[in-house]
């Protein structure tokens, strides 16, 4: 197993930084995704670790091996890797066997032991007996599949995934998800895995790295990583998130005319702008919540059902905000005035205020 | 191929230390054949523009041309036979290849998909051999007088033999062309135009015809090119009857003693110019307009029904093409078997000794030999250069070889637009004495061809390597393939269809090829062409058909083996 070491990595194409010294450490066995919106630099940091670009500035290493630094470029043939592309990339003049071979093939590997390999990488990937097919007589989910095996089949140090999920459709898309995950934890191979869609991040990791315009913003476990974001641009890109701006006076925070009892971060100073988060399900109807948090009014503007969950659009003049809140679909609708309760365990203070224009990426 | 391919393997088998080495060898030889393309150009233009102005002493004179403009047999008045030709065939080809490209595609003309087969005859024909076919059908005592039993309606040589005959030729890029753009255009375009109350012929005039405008010039301006190049047509027709073009008269001057090889400079120069020119403006006519009318579904138009009409316009338009398509190689196929010339068509006057002459003319044989290598080598090697080039230009990183390889293709795509006859002058001043005497040899001959149709095959490499996917090729490098394996294993066998594609065309040209050979082959280094192209221009019909018979045959056995090889092709390689 091999862990990966990012040390202060630049890019920029045509004068525009893409990558700002980003550092990172994957350690060895885990699966790691790099998530960001369009243009955050994840898919250049993937193309860095294969080989396919080459870093301006810093140094790559997996495990004591240095792929890149200031002096040495290791091309992507010589790195040992697996790679899984987004458009899957099988080379349409070999049938599905021919792909996972060819790579073996010109290591000189005898070719019993090709055949034996093969076999196995199908029956891993649940494609046994599909060797002799042509690319173009398989289903967007088998192609898929195929590329992890012809990813997988050369025993990598190393497993590369470029949104191999996003060209499929959804049900299909969860199916492959959770086998991916199931083979990565058997296999216990080291993964970078890159996509923009958080759900997919939240549900496949072992740790999450959310780039933003090029650097790092938040890393940790999908579970810290959501539940305590680091700021409000984190928390907003993993999930809905209402971001309010409060004072804190010593004792509680104030929110326009409402007064919340909360705890904040040693460094906050009394009378010091902060910013709260709270997650649209973390919001209570006044009579389903605990006793101790204050009573707001609000009133409800819109209601949407999104399946399980419900989704309401709050005015809350006491705030000046509007909320968003959810509820599990099983509760009785609710129209007109409400009132609401912001339990003090909902509320993420964070030190410096933050604007929601930070936000817009 | 199996068999060298599976010899290769054992050979690396036995040897790892020579893993690589025959792609390596392919490799350099491709980059030799690109510095040796390019070495030529440079010479050839250079000798080409010095023999222009230079005086009969030797040293730098505006004589030449000052005399090509002042003496009117040279310059103006076949610039003026030329341009007589060029601008009718230009748009008489164009309106009858686009009004057969309307019934194919926009009709229910019965069996309307096979007038492509029966448009590329007459094209797939050396057109020195369809001017011969025109003379043998029409001449005094021809086909058609032993059939018709009257004087033939139409004059065997002269300016209206070569227009016909031109026409017919070049039928075919205009019928490739708008066919092309009435199968892209969007069929609601002129669907709306029906709702919107025009009647079907209104549609026509307003709207299919205006969308195909730009196919329809540059059809316009493609014919004219070939018309201004074309040399054997009115060589065979025309210079009988004293009608003298641009090319007849370069080649005159560069054959007929006292040879004037400096007037000639001259004239290709603006034969040259004319060709550049053209092309230009079909450079800027498809990169500044294009029309936005892909919807990629181009399967379902409405189709025009002729109702009662259908069956007279079957009975008109199939009579015609397949008379113009079928008569030459009737008439040719039928005097190939001619004992004697002149003693009638029936069996009794047939035999097969034109054809056993292949075999016994000793002469013959060795133009049979030269005919075959000389194609297939210049095959390979323009397809092994169009490689290196569309490589060295779509794949490298910017740099040194990449402008090279920029260079190769825009030398390559212009010679291939220069006319056979101005390439063929400027080897002969290139390589006749001096350092490297090679007039007279087959390998000029071989470097003409390749000079000439390396462009042939780069753009049809390049067109394919950009449809590759860069994931495909970034897939081999993370599998763990060096550059040249991903070259080997991923690249050219995804380029397959092109390089047969390039392999057949440089072929089928280099078979037909007469404008340049006629001026560069010589005693043991002649092609089929030019002996047939010798015979006719003797007046030995036989023997010349005979062995246009064969070059036909040729031709589509290549053509029907690249189909062949080809196939299956359309598998999505992004």
């Amino acid at each position: 197993m091999t862990a990966i070491t990012i040390d202060r990595l630049g890019k920029r194409y045509a004068g525009q930084p893409v990558l700002h010294e980003l550092s990172l450490q994957v350690r060895a066995g885990e699966l790691l995704t790099l998530l960001g919106a369009s243009g955050s630099g994840k898919t250049t940091l993937l193309r860095i670790l294969a080989g396919l670009e080459r870093a301006d500035a810093g140094s790559v290493r997996f495990g004591d091996t240095v792929v890149q630094d200031a002096r040495v470029f290791l091309p992507p043939q010589r790195r040992g890797l697996g790679m899984v592309f987004q458009s899957y990339a099988l080379w349409p003049h070999l049938d599905v066997a021919g792909n996972l071979a060819l790579a073996l093939r010109e290591q000189g590997i005898g070719r019993g032991e090709i055949t034996r390999r093969v076999d196995e990488a199908l029956q891993t990937v649940g494609l046994a007996g599909m060797q002799r097919r042509a690319i173009h007589q398989l289903s967007g989910g088998q192609q898929q599949r195929v590329a992890l095996a012809r990813a997988l089949v050369a025993q990598p140090r190393v497993l590369l995934m470029d949104e191999p999920l996003s060209n499929l459709d959804a049900g299909l898309r969860d199916e492959l998800r959770d086998q991916i995950r199931a083979l990565q934890q058997r296999l216990g191979m080291t993964t970078v895995f890159v996509t923009h869609d958080q759900t997919e991040a939240l549900a496949l990791s072992d740790r999450i790295a959310l780039l933003h315009q090029g650097r790092l913003v938040a890393l940790g476990t999908p579970e810290s990583i959501y539940q305590q974001p680091p700021s409000a641009y984190v928390a907003q890109f993993l999930g809905k998130a209402n971001v309010l701006r409060a004072r804190w006076d010593g004792s509680a925070l104030r929110i326009g005319s409402v007064v919340l009892p909360a705890s904040v971060p040693d460094a906050v100073a009394a009378g010091q702008e902060v910013t709260v988060i709270v997650r649209p399900q973390n919001v209570c109807w006044a009579d389903a919540a605990p006793a101790d948090a204050a009573v707001i009014a609000a009133h409800v503007l819109q209601s949407h059902l999104l399946g399980a969950v419900r989704e309401y659009r709050l005015a809350v003049p006491a705030l000046d905000n509007d909320l968003t809140m959810t509820e599990l679909s099983t509760q009785p609708l609710r129209e007109g005035a409400q009132r609401i309760k912001l339990p003090q365990a909902a509320l993420r203070v964070l030190p410096s205020p933050q604007t929601e224009g930070a936000a817009d990426g | 191929m199996q068999q060298p391919l599976g010899l290769m393997s054992a050979a690396r088998r036995a040897l790892p230390a020579l893993r690589g080495m025959p792609m390596a060898l392919l490799a350099l030889l491709a980059v030799c054949g690109v510095v040796v393309l390019l070495a030529a150009s440079a010479l050839g233009g250079w000798e080409l523009l010095r023999a222009g102005l230079q005086s009969t002493a030797g040293g730098w004179s505006l004589h030449p041309l000052q005399r090509a403009l002042t003496q009117h047999y040279m310059l103006l008045g076949p610039l003026r036979n030329s341009l007589l030709l060029a601008v009718p065939v230009a748009l008489l080809a164009t309106c009858a290849g686009g009004l057969l490209a309307w019934f194919a595609v926009r009709t229910d003309l019965p069996a309307g998909r096979w007038l492509l087969a029966a448009v590329a005859l007459p094209h797939i024909i050396p057109g020195f051999q369809l001017a011969s076919a025109w003379v043998e059908l029409f001449s005094h005592g021809g086909v058609w007088q032993a059939v018709f039993g009257a004087a033939a309606p139409v004059a065997a040589y002269g300016y209206g033999a070569i227009v016909a005959v031109m026409t017919l030729h070049l039928m075919l890029f205009p019928y490739l062309l708008v066919v092309a753009n009435l199968q892209a255009a969007d069929p609601a375009l002129e669907e709306a135009a029906r709702i919107a109350g025009l009647s079907p012929a209104q549609v026509v005039a307003r709207i299919t015809v205006p969308l195909a405008r730009p196919a329809l010039t540059a059809s316009v301006l493609l014919v004219f090119a070939y018309v201004m190049e074309e040399f054997g047509i009115p060589s065979l027709l025309g210079t009988p009857t004293g009608f003298d073009t641009l090319t007849t008269r370069i080649y005159g001057l560069a054959t007929t003693p006292p040879l004037d090889l400096s007037g000639a400079a001259v004239l290709a120069w603006l034969l040259g110019a004319v060709a550049l020119v053209v092309l230009w403006a079909q450079l800027r006519l498809l990169g500044g307009q294009r029309l936005e009318t892909l919807s990629g579904k181009a399967s379902r138009h409405s189709v025009v029904r002729l109702g009662r009409w259908r069956w007279p316009a079957a009975v008109g338009v199939w009579g015609v093409v397949l008379a113009a398509a079928l008569a030459p190689l009737l008439a040719l196929g039928l005097v190939s078997l001619l004992d004697s010339w002149g003693q009638g068509y029936g069996p009794d006057n047939w035999t097969l000794q034109r054809y056993r002459a292949l075999w016994h003319s000793e002469e013959l044989r060795r133009a049979l030999r030269n005919t075959v290598s000389l194609a297939t080598g210049s095959a390979a090697l323009a397809t092994m250069i169009a490689v290196a080039v569309a490589v060295t230009v779509h794949r490298l990183p910017a740099g040194g070889p990449r402008r090279l390889g920029i260079l190769a293709d825009r030398v390559s795509f212009v010679a291939f637009a220069l006319p056979g006859l101005v390439v063929g002058l400027a080897l002969i001043l290139a390589f006749s004495g001096g350092w490297m005497p090679l007039y007279g040899t087959a390998w000029l001959l071989l470097l003409a061809y390749v000079l000439r149709f390396s462009g042939v095959g780069v753009r049809s490499v390049a067109a394919r390597l950009m449809q590759i996917g860069a994931e495909l090729e970034a897939a081999g490098a993370v599998a763990g393939l060096s550059r040249l394996r991903v070259l080997a294993r991923i690249v050219l066998p995804l380029l397959r269809p092109a390089l047969v594609g390039s392999v057949v065309l440089v072929f089928v040209n280099a078979v037909k090829e007469i404008s340049a050979t006629s001026l560069l082959a010589s005693q043991g280094s002649e092609t089929l062409a030019y002996e047939a192209y010798v015979r006719f221009q003797e007046g030995n019909y036989t023997q010349g058909s005979a062995v246009s018979m064969v070059m036909i045959g040729m031709v589509l056995c290549m053509l029907l083996l690249g189909r062949w090889l080809g196939r299956g092709s359309t598998a999505e390689v992004t």
